[in-house]
């Protein structure tokens, strides 16, 4: 832990009902937007601030009353982003002092998933760059019987949220699970695997039903050795085990004689099937050791386009991208109605190659992308609006558009830089024989300009003919 | 003393005098003592009220009728400001030069 956390007690302040205070609509619904983060926390010091994070888990849960057009990652962004508004940096954490302060697995609500709270603490560590985040809770306090409110013995698993280490039947719950998964990856000692992303080639845009090849790298970072019989696998993810990709299973195997062992890389090169049906879709992969537990990174998550027809997405050193479509904060691949047709990827695909933006995760348009967007403005020399439209969508177009041919005037590219060979202007200004022992040294230098000619600017082009003049006027005295 | 639990009487009734010197000297005090007790373990405690904004309203959940009452929102204000100030005051007197590793 970095030296300034280590205060031995500190007070955090915790609040809970902060969506309507920044959320218009849910305002304007008749939910109050008075709250403590609104009225109280302006005027008041705290060590931590912290976000119990359930309204907006409840969003994720489609059991929210507020703004429906809200996703969970906006009524996160939006409550963290009014909580920093509204409170004071403090002496032990500086500005870092907003943490997610409440959310967890209760296994019984199936919405609320580990893969929903997964996805929480990974955007709140990486995205938001919180130093801790809290889990509620170890023991299930929230059953729904004859008034009892700590599980126990007489309660069925089915009574209570399911926010425990072990069930009232004694087996152990989904929480315990998580926590032994983290604290295997955490603790060092031989029977700890893991294992680190490197890179992978996969397609943004395939046809249904189609195969086509995917290849992942990864290295093995644990103490463990990877083979076939000891149930190491390559499973996919995003939802786990979906058989989206991989019809017979969603599992990739290692050959009978492979072993990977520590520190050593695997590509992963198989067969993957497209749905049948026309989308998008999700293609991320992770290590598993069958039956025991998921390990390691997973794979950046790829937002696939299956199409009807073939149509290439890969995006070359120069190949132009064009965006057709206005994206702004909040702009969602993944939600049908907002018709981005895949270009919130798109997008971010772009920034990544151009290298405004880290992410292992593609088609929401969040604070990260909004900041990789605004950095891009800002170096082309348009508005820092964070927004694309027009202005950005052609500069974007242009950054990656290395031709030479004419583009369509609707999009104001300018021409190219590049001219082609220029001798009818070299040889203007250079015909005259200089003659004798000096010819042979001036055309070995006039072939050397005509092949510096052919990859240059019209600008050096001018230079060079300076210079060739300059040339040609000392060879003339020399002669003479 | 008033019911500390921040239930119904913080909702509805401004703290006194002797309710916020309560709430000052039981945090001064168990801050104190964790302090001293656990110096040089490098264990950290965090004193931490329980979604605070359900104490200021009637009622618990989204509701439309759940407004917090003007008097649980200046309690909050006391209490936070309060708790803070007896962390701090601890801090100064019991970890003068062991606040960092």
């Amino acid at each position: 832990m970095p030296e300034k956390y280590t205060w031995q007690t500190m007070s955090m302040c915790e609040v809970t009902k902060v969506i309507p205070s920044w959320n218009t609509t849910s305002a304007s619904l008749g939910y109050p937007t008075a709250s403590i983060t609104k009225d109280v926390l302006p005027s008041i010091s705290c060590d931590l601030f912290g976000y119990s994070a359930w309204e907006s888990v409840d969003i994720a849960t489609n059991v929210s009353p507020y703004d429906p057009a809200l996703t969970w990652r906006d009524a996160l962004d939006g409550s963290l982003d009014y909580l920093r508004k509204q409170t004071k940096p403090s002496f032990a954490f500086g500005r870092n002092n907003i943490i997610i302060s409440e959310a967890g697995i209760p296994e019984n609500n199936p919405k609320a998933s580990p893969s929903t709270f997964n996805a929480i603490i990974a955007y709140a560590l990486s995205e938001k760059d919180m130093p801790w985040f809290l889990y509620w809770t170890l023991y299930d306090n929230e059953c729904n019987i004859k008034n009892i409110t700590v599980s126990t013995i007489e309660n069925t698993a089915s009574e209570c949220d399911g926010l425990w280490i072990k069930k009232p039947d004694n087996t152990l719950g989904a929480t315990f699970s998580r926590f032994q998964a983290t604290y295997l990856l955490s603790n060092n000692n031989n029977t700890t695997s893991n294992a680190q992303f490197i890179s992978q080639t996969v397609p943004t845009s395939v046809v249904k039903g189609e195969k086509f090849t995917v290849s992942i790298t990864l290295k093995n970072s644990g103490k463990t050795t990877w083979t076939k019989g000891g149930l190491y696998r390559l499973g996919s993810q995003n939802p786990q085990d979906t058989k989206t990709w991989l019809p017979s299973g969603g599992r990739v195997f290692l050959s009978d004689t492979e072993a990977v062992k520590p520190g050593e890389q695997k590509t992963f090169t198989f067969s993957a099937t497209a749905p049948s049906n026309e989308g998008v879709y999700h293609f991320q992969m992770r290590m598993v050791k069958e039956g025991v537990e998921w390990f390691g990174d997973s794979s950046s998550d790829v937002v696939i386009n299956v199409t009807n027809a073939k149509a290439s997405q890969v995006i070359s050193p120069c190949s132009a991208v064009l965006l057709t479509k206005d994206l702004s904060y909040g702009s969602d691949d993944s939600i049908s109605y907002q018709r981005t047709n895949g270009e919130v990827a798109k997008l971010q695909q772009f920034l990544v190659k151009e290298g405004f933006l880290l992410t292992s995760s593609y088609g929401y348009y969040g604070i990260a992308t909004k900041n990789a967007v605004i950095a891009f403005q800002n170096k082309n020399g348009l508005s820092p609006t964070g927004t694309v439209r027009l202005n950005t969508r052609q500069a974007i177009y242009k950054a990656r558009d290395c031709s030479t041919t004419e583009k369509s005037s609707t999009l104001a590219l300018p021409t190219s830089s590049i001219v082609p060979p220029s001798e009818p202007i070299f040889s203007a200004q250079c015909t005259q024989d200089v003659g004798g022992k000096y010819r042979f040294f001036y055309h070995g230098i006039k072939y050397l300009m005509l092949v510096i000619i052919q990859c240059v600017s019209k600008d050096l082009v001018r230079l060079l003919t300076l210079v060739c003049e300059v040339f040609r006027r000392v060879m003339v005295l020399l002669v003479v | 003393m008033k019911d500390f639990q921040m239930g119904l009487t913080v909702v509805n009734t401004p703290f006194s005098q002797s309710d916020k010197d309560y709430i000052y000297n039981s945090m001064y005090s168990l801050t104190s003592q964790l302090i001293s007790k656990y110096k040089g373990t490098k264990k950290i405690f965090i004193l931490q009220n329980h979604e605070g904004d359900w104490h200021t309203t009637y009622n618990l959940g989204a509701r439309k009728d759940n407004a917090p009452t003007s008097i649980a929102l200046q309690n909050y204000k006391d209490y936070f400001n309060l708790r803070q100030k007896a962390v701090n005051d601890a801090r100064k007197v019991h970890m003068a030069n062991d606040v960092y590793v």
